[in-house]
């Protein structure tokens, strides 16, 4: 095999491994914050990619709207349309997370048994696939039928524009996560509850606030994956459920509660799955995130970038 | 008379409803004054300051801040009205910065906290040195110090301490509590909670001495020192004139 080929493989890799990433960061970052493993969060990824759908099919189907808005940003499959529907499926998807909080994770939360939580929130998103096989039936949907021609570049790479806005997107809200987290106020306080809800809160820190604050973190990061899968791969119904795994073995390998662990671990997941499917064949794709977990937690079992215990 | 900085009646708490750890506690704390909150392993010291703080239920009874009740107001809210806490454990954000455990006690700060936090520095000199260092990695002094500063960034009308020398080397204990007088004097009302009864005997004002949830003594300091029941407290509860 050339290199080529290998190198072609580590860059799909590292795309797929980007949307990996902004989920990965709101399991890290629920878990860290409110204790919660929540298997409920590949829906917000879901969620994301199908409000963005319907906010996109809303701007075809009116002339006004078309008119107003424009078209693709050459050479991007793209225009404002895509732009105006994330901000809306952000958030949609903010305000999905903070109801179903309120009237549900909340209660599993308090409850304080961890199996009742996961299977709890496993059965939250089995409700909330479903809605979406309701609405929009279970075959694939495209946000643009247009075939893009792929750049080509150094020894025979391969890319799209649209493959490159998706890094380019994750690299930019992975930086400005970080600098929220550690220059302002409320990233402060995210970073105390973690550490110490208790003394957060004798500080003066709303955790109430704090926690709704995670969920739109998490949930915006997740609807924006949902919308650059939907724009680079497809949507289904099934998209988020199909993530599950990858997003909490990506979170786990990082080190569970760690951002750039989360970061990390979903790129580490998208190019051996990209590499598994290369050297032996798309069938052992599922099975390869956990070999990677696997030999991660035997060496590390703290994560890459977690901290002991 | 003034109105009290703090003014606890009658209180009774506890972890589990039905279940009161503290059975009818009371107390008065005048602006500028030190109490010490004494009393053997398991008496509730840390029940009561916990209740005041917002983080233990209230079952029955009074607290009130300059004649505002603080009952059953979350913790955020009653550190906004004037009470700052420093727990006996965990009491600084390991994993954050000096400034920013600093920064994070000033949180119901709309402005001036960069002010505050000078002043902490000039009040604890050898934390700015470490200003960029996280406070889990510094030496069980700084840790104290920075624990205290934290809950001064809010400028409190009431201190609470929570065994602030515990762990912690004969001379920075001597530090931690020349800084409690020095906090005492800018007039903020100081509740200590000790182990160390000497020491905080010689600090403070007054002296509350609880025992199983319950007063047991309580009086200016000077007399609490001398009052011969104090280490039959300590022993194992017995009132005064039972032991032999
Ligand atoms: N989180 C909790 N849940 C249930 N019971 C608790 C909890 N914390 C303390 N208690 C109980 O409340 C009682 C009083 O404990 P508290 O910590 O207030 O005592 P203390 O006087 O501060 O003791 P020490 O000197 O050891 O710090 C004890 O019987 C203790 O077992
Ligand atoms: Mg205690």
């Amino acid at each position: 095999m050339t290199l080529a080929i290998w190198l072609q493989s580590i860059l799909d890799g590292l795309v797929i491994g980007a949307t990996v990433s902004l989920g990965a960061i709101g399991i890290t970052l629920t878990y860290a914050i409110l204790r919660f493993a929540n298997f409920a969060h590949g829906e917000f990824i879901t969620w994301g990619g199908y409000f963005a759908l319907a906010v996109l099919g809303a701007v075809a189907g009116s002339q006004d709207l078309k008119a107003l808005l424009g078209g693709p940003f050459e050479p991007f499959s793209f225009g404002w349309p895509l732009i105006v529907a994330t901000l809306a499926s952000i958030l949609a998807a903010s305000a999905l997370a903070l109801i179903l909080d309120a009237i549900y994770f909340r209660r599993l939360r308090r409850a304080k048994i961890a199996i009742a939580s996961v299977i709890g929130a496993f059965g939250a998103a089995l409700v909330l696939r479903n809605l979406v096989v309701l609405g929009y039936g279970a075959d694939p949907e495209y946000f643009s039928r247009e075939i893009q021609i792929a750049i080509r570049f150094g020894p025979g790479l391969r890319i799209t524009p649209d493959q490159i806005a998706l890094v380019f997107v994750t690299a930019l809200l992975v930086v400005s996560l970080h600098l929220f987290l550690t220059r302002t106020q409320m990233g402060r306080a995210m970073r105390g509850v973690r550490e110490n809800p208790d003394l957060a809160s004798v500080s003066g820190i709303d955790v109430a606030a704090v926690i709704r604050a995670t969920w739109v973190i998490g949930a915006s990061l997740a609807a924006v994956a949902g919308v650059l899968i939907g724009l680079t791969i497809q949507l289904r119904p099934s998209i988020g459920f199909d993530l599950l795994l990858p997003l909490f073995a990506a979170a786990v390998l990082g080190g569970i509660g760690s951002i750039y662990g989360a970061v990390l671990g979903g790129l580490v997941i998208g190019v051996s799955e990209s590499l598994a499917v290369m050297l032996i064949g798309p069938e052992y794709r599922a099975a390869i995130s956990f070999g990677v977990l696997f030999l991660i937690l035997l060496v590390r079992p703290q994560g890459i970038l977690g901290a002991r215990a | 008379m003034a109105e009290p900085a703090l003014a606890v009646r009658a209180l009774e708490a506890g972890y589990v409803r039905g279940v009161p750890i503290l059975r009818g506690v009371g107390f008065d704390l005048a602006a500028g004054e030190i109490l010490a909150i004494l009393g053997p392993n398991g008496a509730g010291k840390s029940t009561l300051v916990r209740t005041i703080a917002g983080l233990v239920p209230r079952f029955a009874g009074e607290i009130r801040l300059a004649g505002a009740s603080l009952a059953d107001l979350p913790p955020h809210r009653v550190v906004a009205a004037g009470f700052a806490y420093v727990p006996q454990v965990a009491n600084v954000f390991a994993e954050l910065t000096v400034d920013e455990n600093l920064a994070l006690g000033g949180y119901t700060l709309k402005r001036g906290r960069a002010e505050r936090a000078a002043r902490v520095f000039e009040l604890f000199p050898d934390l700015v040195a470490k200003r960029q260092a996280k406070a889990g990695r510094l030496s069980g002094g700084q840790r104290q110090m920075v624990a205290i500063g934290r809950a001064l960034m809010v400028e409190p009308r009431v201190l609470a301490l929570d065994e602030p020398s515990a762990g912690l080397a004969p001379i920075v204990v001597e530090q931690v509590f020349a800084m409690i007088r020095r906090v005492a004097r800018s007039g903020v009302a100081v509740l200590v909670v000790e182990q160390n009864v000497r020491a905080a005997l010689a600090t403070a004002d007054r002296a509350l001495v609880l025992a199983e949830g319950v007063e047991r003594l309580s009086g200016a300091a000077g007399d609490v020192a001398a009052n011969a029941a104090i280490a039959e407290i300590y022993l194992g509860g017995a009132p005064a004139g039972a032991s032999p």
